[in-house]
């Protein structure tokens, strides 16, 4: 052991060349212009695009038994008022509280940190279901827990997007967007967006009296990108949820603005 | 060809300077600048001793301070302060170099590339021997895991003491202790070498 130990030693006292100047001067260089390498451990930024739905068995399940009992309920029931096939002015479903949702979907109650992609887990896909059927099924007074359950009597079926139109329009869509909040949990429901230019959904969190604005300022926070064209809800845990002002937007995947809710801030739930 | 040593670093920082200077360093180019010029010869001459050539010193050397520069903000300055931490950033880069370079080249590959890429330095008396034993240690070195890899080199080739090599492995004294003994073992068996004979023995022959 201590011939090895001299080797190592030997070879800790070593001589080495001094570092070429050139290189010195140019890492300093870079150094002081903060020019670095980009870090490996971070995911690089892609542009958004819907990703192929990840279904449970279970999920799938509950999604066809939702369709069938929806379909069997439109044909029963009659009037105008249980079908909403499009409707501009309709209302967004009324937002659930976040104790029944939280039987029914695992969507991560923090808030996710800015930029992160958080539609692609399968959180996202189940508090918003896949079709518009059986999303707002279950109101808060409904008995109820999960989403298979329909009333399409006193139920608008989840409004379909508010636009077709196939690509950029002059002037961007809007989306209806309404915020609720129970302690320091925030849900946030929109209306969808049926363009066939669609990439994602951000949703923009400012503080405070200022507005969320896309493209994001300093005041603004993307709290989320949903690439899921379905998922039309969102859920997060943070303090003081009416200072808040949040807004939803739709953009293409060169990250254009192709949709925008107002503004709004959070109301307490009922 | 002889090449001199390494310069001492002069007027090498006072601890307490030292501290005030990475403090500012945390929002001042100019303060890191001057951290960097402090530890650039020591880092480099950490990277070269445990490459054994110039490209991967320089490489290791720029990949260490971009990542100080990048988690500087949140470094917390301990017993030894900024330098073992840098040491410990250095030791990272290398090891993750070696995961990469046997990843791309295989074991065998990566262990012949090492023995050829021996430093082209003569040791301090010229024995062209201490060169093939250098590039030999390495060559062991890098068939370790990479927790013995970084104990070996802290301790071995940064001039760093025990305790600030410990601190730049992240653990205790007694604990670093443990560690190259075992690293120790681990290179003693790689290398093929005899264990020593007990003293007893010695002393009755």
């Amino acid at each position: 052991m201590k011939e090895l130990d001299q080797r190592l030693r030997a070879a800790g006292k070593t001589p080495v060349p001094p570092p070429d100047p050139a290189f010195a001067a140019r890492l300093e260089e870079r150094l002081r212009a903060g020019v670095l390498a980009p870090e490996p451990m971070l995911r690089p930024a892609r542009p958004a695009r819907p990703t192929a739905r990840r279904w449970s068995p279970a999920v799938a399940v509950a999604a066809a038994l939702a369709a069938v009992v929806g379909g069997v309920g439109v044909l029963r029931d009659s009037g105008p008022s249980t079908v909403r096939v499009t409707s501009p002015a309709s209302t967004p479903p009324p937002v659930e509280s976040p104790e029944q949702l939280a039987t029914t979907t695992s969507t991560a109650t923090t808030a996710p940190k800015p930029g992160v992609t958080t539609s692609t887990t399968k959180p996202a896909v189940t508090t918003s279901t896949t079709k518009p059927t059986t999303q707002a099924t279950t109101k808060p007074t409904t008995e109820s827990t999960t989403k298979t359950t329909t009333k399409p009597v006193t139920q608008p079926i989840q409004p379909k997007p508010t636009t077709t139109t196939s690509g950029p329009a002059a002037g961007p869509a809007t989306l209806r967007l309404e915020s609720r909040y129970k302690d320091s949990t925030a849900k946030l429901q929109w209306s969808g967006y049926g363009g066939k230019d669609f990439a994602a959904y951000l949703v923009l969190r400012a503080d405070g009296p200022a507005e969320p604005s896309y493209p994001a300022d300093r005041a603004t926070t993307v709290v989320a990108t949903v690439t899921s064209q379905w998922s039309v809800s969102f859920m997060e845990t943070i303090s003081d949820p009416p200072g808040r002002r949040y807004r939803v937007v739709a953009v293409d995947s060169e990250r254009r603005l192709i949709a925008t809710s107002p503004a709004v801030t959070p109301q307490p739930f009922a | 060809m002889t090449l001199a040593p390494v310069p001492p670093v002069e007027d090498p920082l006072d601890p307490l300077d030292e501290g005030d200077l990475v403090e500012r360093a945390r929002s001042d180019r100019d303060a890191f600048a001057e951290l960097y010029r402090q530890y650039l010869p020591r880092i480099h001459a950490f990277a070269y001793r445990r490459c054994g050539s110039q490209p991967l010193a320089e490489d290791v050397t720029a990949a260490t301070f971009e990542t100080a520069l990048r988690s500087l903000p949140s470094f917390t300055p301990k017993g030894g302060g900024f330098g073992p931490w840098l040491f410990r950033i250095a030791a990272n880069e290398i090891v993750d170099h070696y995961r990469a370079d046997q990843r791309a080249r295989g074991r065998k590959g990566h262990r012949a590339l090492t023995l050829l890429a021996t430093p082209a330095t003569a040791g301090a008396d010229g024995e062209p021997g201490d060169v093939e034993d250098h590039g030999e240690l390495l060559a062991a070195l890098d068939l370790l895991n990479p927790r013995y890899q970084k104990a070996i080199s802290l301790r071995y080739l940064t001039g760093l003491s025990h305790a600030d090599a410990a601190e730049a492995m992240g653990v205790t004294k007694p604990v670093m202790a443990v560690t190259l003994h075992r690293a120790l073992r681990a290179l003693r068996r790689v290398l093929d070498v005899p264990d020593s004979p007990p003293e007893t023995e010695e002393v009755a022959s």
